[in-house]
């Protein structure tokens, strides 16, 4: 029994050592969401909002946004885009391409002027070939507020006011 | 036919005690590593070495392992080193229930495995496939600390029992080399092993052409085990429950067990190389509509089937959750498409292979089991009146069924390549970038301190290819031997069956060709209700 208890210990030290163990809370807030709303294979635009808690400061200077689309099944080669432009009220804008229907998650590493590193990711489930899944939508059920610090469950997250394109209503 | 034992470095292997330890030893590593991240690592399925390495590389490289070399994924199982060390801590008083004693728990395993893939979303779950791991660990060792045999590997498992059938095409198989050997032998090692507590030595009197020659055999405690699946080297006939784990050519004393090359596929013209049974001939056969049931689960019309299910049933009108809709709906999907068709076809097409005869007493009942058509006698008249088991109709269906079954291998294996091949190529260099990850995530950057994402796969164009030929090299493949195993049961009668059988392949190929051409892929998890 002591030879399997010695076994433990690389294993500890092994978990010990992952980077990705190491927790740490971040003042920065990223959310997304896509456009169209529910995107179908083909292209479409994430937008990404970066502010910093506790008042919402639109981050504006970010020096690199990278977004990583992959499909939630393995293996499946990623969709990779970057934006390094400015922001606009802490808005960035990036096209991408959907190659595939299915579920995808989005992987945000957005580089700050100061070289700190926020990360974000979101899924975007539900993509269909031609039409817009409508049943994606109805998962939904908890739209959160700028405030709250629990994990969002929603398809397509919508944690930021909508943008405001101008039109009349 | 050559020996590939006989080849260098293959020979000390195949004859030294820890030669198929040291094949166990990198997969069972690679198996502690894929648990090990799979709990600790990222949970995003791309992400992590347990999802991509079990649902792309594995499943991929194994099926054309098995086509060109054959089972050698079972001879280097991981799951075996706590079988052996089960082994040594139990009594091993008990055989194996006899009335389990075939493949239907396999065949409810396998079918386990694929609707659990399927409702679970294993593909896109790395803590998930680390428990299937450790199930698997956990289960092997259970049961060979309860059984005298290999009972998981020979009734249970469902990896080892999809290779065991797709490794009827492999251009390899165990046999003996010479017979009149086997027939001298006095201990039959190879499937009563070379172990003994206390060492004893017995000399054997071999004849060979005429001429004999003593051979001593030692038994002892460093001896070796006969085979776990109680397979008989000299009756072997095909690679079904062959884990080529070569103890019978350790238990040899003589020498006389090879791992030897035939053409691809030589057993599945051979009728006296599979049995007749119900569980054999059905999980032939319904390996091929697994197949398609399992890419017809990744097509975006398996979820309008889904919901009009649900609607039609009134599922969606009891309030209950989309979970519990879909797994009621998921269960008569793979009730159906798993259970229902394949067993109602082959049923059927024996049902009218036998009423297409124009006299009932074809040739057929008495081909298998060991006989072949070289071995009708005179007795033969009576023996088809009243069946090979005497009983009937029933055993002349169940033998009709049993000689075409072997026919589905090829198209079942095609459209599972067809399938995998789609996942390994499309995703072949992500290990790379997945690896990266793994090590950058240990501080470890000697593969760079990036993981490259951008390595992906080959292009969908050459895939479709592959794909293509794969589909219709199993289906010229399935169709040749359906007529093929037609004239030899019917002679003169052979047209029907020959029309009936490969009905049911050129069924099998449409709903194949239409899933995977007429369909784009849909790697999607999320099934709502409305």
């Amino acid at each position: 029994m002591r030879k399997f208890l010695w076994l433990l210990i690389p294993i500890l030290i092994l978990v010990g050592c992952r980077n990705s163990a190491e927790t740490n809370s971040s003042p920065y807030r990223v959310s997304m969401y896509t456009e169209p709303i529910l995107p179908i294979v083909g292209d479409a635009v994430v937008v990404i909002r970066i502010s910093k808690a506790p008042d919402n400061t639109p981050i504006n200077d970010v020096q690199k946004i990278a977004i990583k689309a992959d499909m939630t099944h393995a293996g499946m080669t990623p969709v990779l885009a970057e934006t390094t432009s400015g922001g606009e009220d802490g808005y960035y804008r990036i096209p991408i391409t959907f190659t595939m229907a299915g579920d995808w998650v989005i992987s945000i590493t957005a580089t700050l002027a100061d070289g700190t590193i926020v990360t974000h990711s979101a899924s975007v489930a539900g993509i269909a070939e031609y039409v817009p899944n409508f049943d994606a939508i109805e998962d939904c059920t908890t739209i959160l507020d700028e405030n709250s610090t629990a994990e969002p469950d929603c398809i397509v997250e919508v944690t930021e006011p909508p943008l405001d394109f101008g039109i009349a209503p | 036919m050559t020996d590939l034992l006989e080849l260098p470095f293959f020979k000390q292997m195949a004859r030294w005690r820890y030669g198929r330890l040291l094949l166990q030893i990198p997969f069972t590593l690679i198996a502690l590593l894929l648990i090990y991240d799979g709990f600790t690592g990222s949970q995003h399925a791309p992400e992590n070495l347990a999802t991509v390495g079990v649902w792309v590389h594995y499943r991929g490289i194994l099926i054309l392992i098995l086509l060109f070399t054959g089972n050698l994924f079972c001879m280097g199982c991981p799951f075996t080193i706590p079988r052996t060390l089960a082994k040594r801590l139990s009594k091993r008083g008990k055989r194996f229930p006899r009335i389990l004693r075939n493949k239907s728990l396999a065949i409810f395993s396998l079918l386990a495995l694929f609707f659990t893939y399927e409702y679970l979303d294993m593909w896109a779950n790395p803590a998930l496939t680390a428990w299937v791991i450790i199930a698997y660990f956990g289960l092997s060792f259970a049961l060979e600390a309860l059984f005298t045999e290999s009972a998981f590997c020979k009734y249970i498992c469902p990896l080892g029992t999809f290779n065991f059938v797709y490794s009827a095409l492999a251009p390899t198989q165990i046999r003996v080399k010479n017979r009149d050997v086997c027939r001298d032998c006095v201990g039959k090692e190879c499937i009563n092993g070379s172990y003994a507590p206390q060492t004893l030595i017995r000399l054997d009197t071999i004849t060979v052409n005429g001429e004999s020659a003593q051979k001593q055999v030692i038994h002892s405690p460093k001896g070796t085990l006969g085979c776990g699946t109680e397979l008989f080297a000299p009756q072997i006939k095909s690679n079904l429950d062959c884990t080529l784990c070569l103890d019978c050519v350790r238990a040899c004393p003589h020498d006389n067990i090879g791992w030897m090359t035939r053409r691809f596929g030589a057993e599945l013209s051979d009728p006296s190389a599979w049995s007749k049974r119900w569980d054999i001939s059905f999980l032939l056969i319904g390996l091929a509509f697994w197949g398609l049931l399992n890419a017809f689960g990744m097509i975006p019309p398996v979820y309008d089937l889904m919901q009009s299910l649900a609607d039609g049933l009134g599922l969606t009108a009891l309030g209950w959750s989309d979970e519990m809709v879909e797994l009621v709906v998921f269960g008569i999907i793979f009730a159906v498409g798993g259970v229902i068709l394949p067993s109602g076809s082959m049923v059927l097409a024996g049902f009218l292979t036998k009423m297409s005869q124009p006299h009932p007493l074809t040739p057929s009942p008495l081909h298998g089991e060991g006989e072949s058509s070289a071995e009708k006698t005179n007795f033969t008249p009576f023996l088809h009146s009243v069946g090979k088991g005497g009983r009937g109709d029933r055993g002349r269906i169940r033998q009709t069924i049993g000689n075409f079954a072997p026919a589905f291998i090829p198209i079942g294996f095609g459209i599972w390549l067809a399938h995998y091949a789609f996942h390994l190529l499309s995703g072949l260099f992500t290990i790379v970038p997945t690896v990266q990850f793994f090590l950058i995530d240990h501080n470890i950057t000697f593969l760079g301190d990036t993981p490259n994402w951008s390595l992906g796969g080959v292009d969908f164009a050459v895939i479709g290819v592959v794909q293509l030929v794969a589909l219709m090299g199993g289906f010229i493949w399935s169709l040749a031997l359906v007529q093929h195993i037609s004239l030899r049961e019917f002679r003169r009668d052979a047209m029907l069956p020959t029309l009936i059988w490969g009905s049911l392949v050129v069924l099998l190929m449409l709903v194949a060709v239409w899933i995977f051409a007429f369909n784009d892929m849909e790697m999607r998890g999320t099934v709502l209700f409305h």
